[in-house]
């Protein structure tokens, strides 16, 4: 099964060190965005590669398709209509400075087809972001979950 | 006017007011601007050039180029349209048109969460925070068990 980045979210710490290294990445435009939520927590936000992705089924010229498991996009074929844009339920899609086309999160494609990983997930200090099978991800979580059980019954 | 070259037909029902035909009509005759939640698109009457960007550009067909040659009018077309404020901070979304065309082509158990709250009537920043809400309650129930 194809490879995503997936957030856990209490991790974050709001550093924004992943936004910036994805700004480096992609002409100075950051495809992920931390969101703060009260003031005590942050979450990252990218593109979720969506299996029944809205974006696709908005996009009449197929400049965003499903490939792999991942949602791709072809600025060539985009007509700069913002549909995509307001049918992504998280906000994720964005416009390009110059307002012609959009941008979202692509998994550093150039990187990983130079077997690199994705930056975010590189650069993220606290491993907030990882770039992992959703197998994987699962177990991380369920593992914490059942170490903080035990933790919580040792303290009593 | 005389001129030889195409007339630029709009039709009314079929424009989303999206920004496809503005944004690669290579000669600009295609304008918008989007001012107190209302968008408005001007279409010249008339264009000299040969390329069909605008007509393969457009999500609905709505735009026609039909050749002529002698008197046209030369009064450009406008079309209005309202756009759609966020039901979370009032911001304009996207106009009520395209809102309308995304609703038919999304799958519909996609267009609620899984609360059974619609989406599409959020601006992408409300959207942004609902998400993140979603996740920091998942993230407090980890921290804190």
């Amino acid at each position: 099964m194809a490879k995503l980045i997936y957030a856990h979210a209490e991790r974050c710490i709001e550093c924004t060190a992943c936004e910036v290294a994805c700004q480096r990445v992609h002409d100075g435009m950051s495809n992920v965005t931390v969101v703060r939520v009260g003031d005590r927590f942050a979450v990252p936000l990218m593109c979720r590669h969506c299996d029944s992705a809205p974006c696709v089924a908005a996009c009449y010229t197929k400049a965003l398709a499903a490939s792999d498991g991942a949602v791709t996009f072809e600025a060539a074929r985009c007509t700069g209509c913002g549909l995509c844009l307001a049918a992504c339920p998280f906000g994720v899609i964005g416009w390009r400075d110059d307002g012609r086309t959009v941008h979202k999160c692509d998994l550093c494609a150039e990187r990983r087809a130079a077997g690199q990983e994705p930056v975010c997930a590189l650069t993220c200090p606290t491993q907030a972001l990882r770039y992992d099978e959703y197998g994987d991800f699962v177990e991380r979580v369920q593992r914490r979950a059942a170490a903080n059980m035990l933790r919580a019954e040792v303290r009593r | 006017m005389t001129t030889n070259g195409r007339q630029l037909l709009v039709s009314a029902e079929q424009c989303l007011g999206c920004r496809a035909c503005a944004t690669v009509c290579p000669k600009g005759l295609i304008t918008l601007a989007d001012a107190d939640h209302r968008r408005t698109v001007w279409f010249a009457a008339l264009c000299a050039e040969d390329c069909t960007l605008c007509v393969e550009a457009c999500p609905t067909d709505a735009i026609a180029l039909r050749p002529v040659t002698g008197v046209v009018p030369e009064a450009r077309t406008a079309l209005s349209f309202e756009l759609s404020p966020c039901a979370g901070c009032g911001a304009p979304v996207a106009t009520a048109e395209m809102l309308a065309w995304l609703r038919g082509v999304i799958p519909p158990q996609v267009q609620t969460d899984a609360e059974g709250q619609e989406w599409l009537g959020l601006c992408p920043r409300c959207r942004q925070q609902g998400e993140a809400q979603r996740m920091a309650r998942e993230g407090i129930m980890t921290r804190w068990p």
